[in-house]
């Protein structure tokens, strides 16, 4: 079975195959191609790695034949964005917006990630409060973006449909499960 | 206030992408009429976002405990030993010292270092005269070619982006949005270049040959040619090192964009 393959059916051992094949090729790209240092190009390559199998689960890249070229593709453009982002930054001048975020990043009490945080928190009991079977659906189809066959074919349900309703009374019980524990904690 | 089913309808279709053009316009509606549909889509989206992102931190975590296990060496800089490394600190040689053998290392130690210099000396030998494998002189020199290559549009339509995909490197989405833009009379020749390596990144090697190909047939004394030619060598390099030995010293001699890369593959080969 193909890398690619194992990738969609979940193997969770496949990613540190995926790790092996690329990581000395892709590092070594970073390193001497651009302007990373060894921990950045770590980071870089850890990224790709989690977009890569995000993609392929997602069913967005099916058949890739150099699996190290096109890792090497994706470090690089990663590393051209963060790079872009660093100039931008860099050549920023002091601007309101900039004190804003600045004076925001020093309030103890940050309404915004005050309510970021509720709301990590929340979902993420409230799927915790969820059947094995649910919370796989919802990972599948929510989290990993899989299509309804995948699905059906991850949970030996008998066809797309079954997995669709399954799926739609799971999603159901999670937001009932926020709802109450929102009104439980305020 | 409670949704009717239709509404609670509407949101579960535009989760699933299911959401007809009617159907989609009615979302638009009421997402600007009523505050409860509104509400309830954004806490959905919200949730949703949400538990991904928890997926992502944890994915990244356990990826990046996979990636920095082991360290690797790039060239002559050798990366930090990994923490688990033994070391054998240079003061304690009581652990080199073995039954009645009188002084020095004992004579396992000897061989096994004479079998490592062999090693070691076969390695230089074998890198001073046969050189970086084709395999290796690709890895080094092929990288996607940058998306800012060109200060000009790419095609008359400002709104247009074909080269989003490509700048994000979803190259899967790259081909299917060059394959069309390449079709649009006022597109640049260099739209196609961007495709090759499009096709190239997705492992179709075969489609990139003939991309560029083309391009260069039609645009030999041009940057958008040079490209082109130098990727063509590339993926020579892969499938027959010999003619991409050529190709890779006509580029050095001709002088151009990728001359000196040329000309540093044709003596490497």
């Amino acid at each position: 079975m193909s890398l690619i393959d194992r990738l969609r059916k979940g193997d969770v051992e496949s990613l540190a195959l995926l790790v092996e094949e690329c990581k000395e090729v892709c590092l070594k790209h970073l390193v001497k191609k651009t302007t990373c240092n060894y921990e950045e190009a770590e980071d870089i390559f850890t990224e790709a790695v989690v977009v890569f199998g995000e993609k392929v689960v997602a069913g967005k890249v099916e058949n890739v034949i150099n699996v190290k070229a096109y890792m090497t593709g994706v470090c690089y453009n990663l590393w051209l964005n963060v790079y872009k982002q660093k100039q931008k930054e860099e050549s920023r001048e002091p601007d309101v917006e900039r004190f804003f975020y600045e004076y925001m990043d020093h309030q103890p009490v940050d309404k915004i990630s005050n309510l970021r945080e509720r709301l990590y928190d929340i979902s993420s009991r409230a799927i915790e409060s969820l059947s094995k079977n649910c919370k796989e659906i919802i990972r599948y189809f929510y989290l990993e973006e899989r299509s309804m066959t995948d699905v059906a074919a991850l949970m030996g349900f008998a066809n797309e449909k079954v997995a669709k309703v399954s799926k739609y009374k799971c999603f159901k019980r999670l937001r009932e499960q926020v709802a109450l524990l929102e009104q439980r904690t305020y | 206030m409670e949704l009717s089913e239709k509404e609670t309808e509407l949101i579960r279709k535009y989760f699933d992408a299911e959401l007809s053009e009617d159907e989609s316009s009615e979302l638009e509606t009421l997402e600007n009429s009523s505050d409860a549909f509104r509400e309830e889509l954004l806490t959905q989206k919200a949730i949703i976002s949400s538990l991904k992102a928890q997926e992502k931190a944890r994915k990244m975590e356990a990826v990046k405990k996979l990636v920095s296990a082991k360290k690797i060496v790039i060239d002559d800089a050798v990366a930090e030993e990994s923490p688990d490394a033994p070391v054998i600190p240079l003061e304690d040689k009581s652990n080199l010292e073995v039954g009645s053998e009188p002084k020095g290392f004992p004579l396992y130690y000897k061989i096994a270092a004479a079998v490592v210099l062999l090693l070691v000396a076969s390695a230089v030998f074998y890198t001073q005269f046969s050189g970086p494998s084709p395999e290796d002189l690709y890895l080094s020199y092929y990288e996607p070619l940058d998306s800012n290559v060109s200060t000009r549009s790419y095609t008359k339509d400002e709104d247009a982006n074909p080269l989003e995909a490509y700048q994000k490197g979803d190259y899967e989405q790259a081909v299917n949005v060059l394959v069309r833009a390449i079709e649009k009379p006022d597109a640049i020749p260099l739209l196609r270049v961007y495709l090759g390596i499009s096709l190239i990144q997705t492992g179709r090697d075969a489609a990139a040959i003939e991309i560029f190909q083309m391009v260069y047939n039609e645009n030999p004394n041009n940057f958008t040619g040079q490209y082109a030619e130098w990727y063509l060598a590339l993926i020579e390099l892969k499938r027959n090192p010999k003619t991409a030995k050529e190709r890779f010293k006509k580029i050095a001699e001709q002088g151009g964009i990728y001359d000196r890369e040329a000309k540093e593959v044709f003596e490497k080969l």
